[in-house]
């Protein structure tokens, strides 16, 4: 029973801090058991408590391993580029499986130029390796440029070899930077 | 595989005359013969169970123009009755070798090499 109204006023307690009201207390109905009132200032003191020792953790954590979290999120930017070379490189496998010299394959050669494209745009407006991949490879889904089955194998492997140059300096970046951190 | 196809290889060598407009797109020769819309497409670099050249015949896209089933096959997916392919691995021997004479054929004919020489040798 006692558990539970302390459940209840915790709630309370939150929610009248998300609302912007004043008190916890000012979110109990008008005729409550004065005994409620202190448990739920009990459950806005704890509540509060709580609040200040994890924020008093993030700002230790922000203070004395700066270099820690820096190394977690270039971690989880590493993996989120993985994952998107990856998706390219699934296109480029589909790309690499189809002839441009098959009539029946012209069009799903000239879908894919213009998917890959896509893929890359955000990448492309960054590194000017990408850039040139791109333009090219907008050309020929837009059909301006006339695309040829060593055309399409060129700019396959053009754009094969940005990526893994992009891994490799990635990798290289994240083992350097760990080393890094660790020695400090 | 359609033993007509070579026949009709036959008559389009036989009497080139016939062969109204030609129009090329990228590694493909689109023309009329007899008023009928066809193709012959060359890939040297194609898989062996096509091979390098294939044909194919528009019969009921008659009253279209070169230009638009070339597109049209670039940007639908046209399949049979529109379009209907021949390959020139499934037919053995001779007959393959008479793919390769139609494609030379409608590559002179729109080149205009034969008129070109004449010119220049006359």
């Amino acid at each position: 029973m006692l558990a539970t109204a302390v459940a209840v006023c915790f709630t309370v307690s939150k929610s009248a801090t998300t609302a912007g009201l004043r008190s916890p207390v000012d979110l109990l109905p008008p005729h409550y058991p004065p005994e409620m009132e202190i448990i739920t200032k009990i459950a806005a003191f704890l509540s509060d408590t709580i609040t200040v020792v994890l924020g008093s953790f993030g700002l230790w954590g922000i203070f004395f391993h700066r270099e820690k979290i820096a190394a977690f999120a270039r971690l989880l930017a590493h993996a989120l580029v993985s994952e998107r070379i990856k998706k390219i490189k699934g296109a480029l496998a589909r790309l690499d499986d189809l002839n441009y010299e098959n009539k029946e394959d012209k069009k799903e050669v000239i879908a894919l130029l213009g998917e890959l494209a896509g893929m890359i745009r955000l990448l492309a407006e960054k590194v000017p390796s990408y850039k040139v991949c791109y333009d090219e490879m907008i050309r020929c889904s837009d059909r301006t440029d006339g695309l040829t089955e060593s055309k399409k194998r060129r700019l396959s492997e053009q754009l094969h070899a940005v990526l893994d140059d992009q891994s490799l300096a990635a990798a290289v970046t994240l083992i350097t930077d760990n080393n890094g951190s660790t020695r400090n | 595989m359609d033993p007509r196809v070579i026949e009709l290889f036959h008559r389009v060598l036989a009497s080139p005359h016939e062969v109204r407009e030609i129009f090329r797109a990228e590694n493909e020769y689109y023309f009329r013969f007899l008023g009928v819309p066809m193709s012959i497409l060359h890939g040297p670099r194609r898989d062996a169970k096509v091979g390098p050249y294939s044909f194919y015949l528009y019969p009921t896209l008659e009253k279209q123009s070169l230009a638009a089933i070339s597109e049209s096959s670039l940007t639908n997916h046209l399949e049979e009755p529109e379009m209907v392919p021949f390959h020139v691995a499934d037919y053995a021997g001779e007959d393959q070798e008479l793919f390769a004479r139609v494609y030379d054929l409608m590559r002179q004919r729109n080149t205009n090499l034969d008129g070109l020489f004449e010119r220049l040798l006359s």
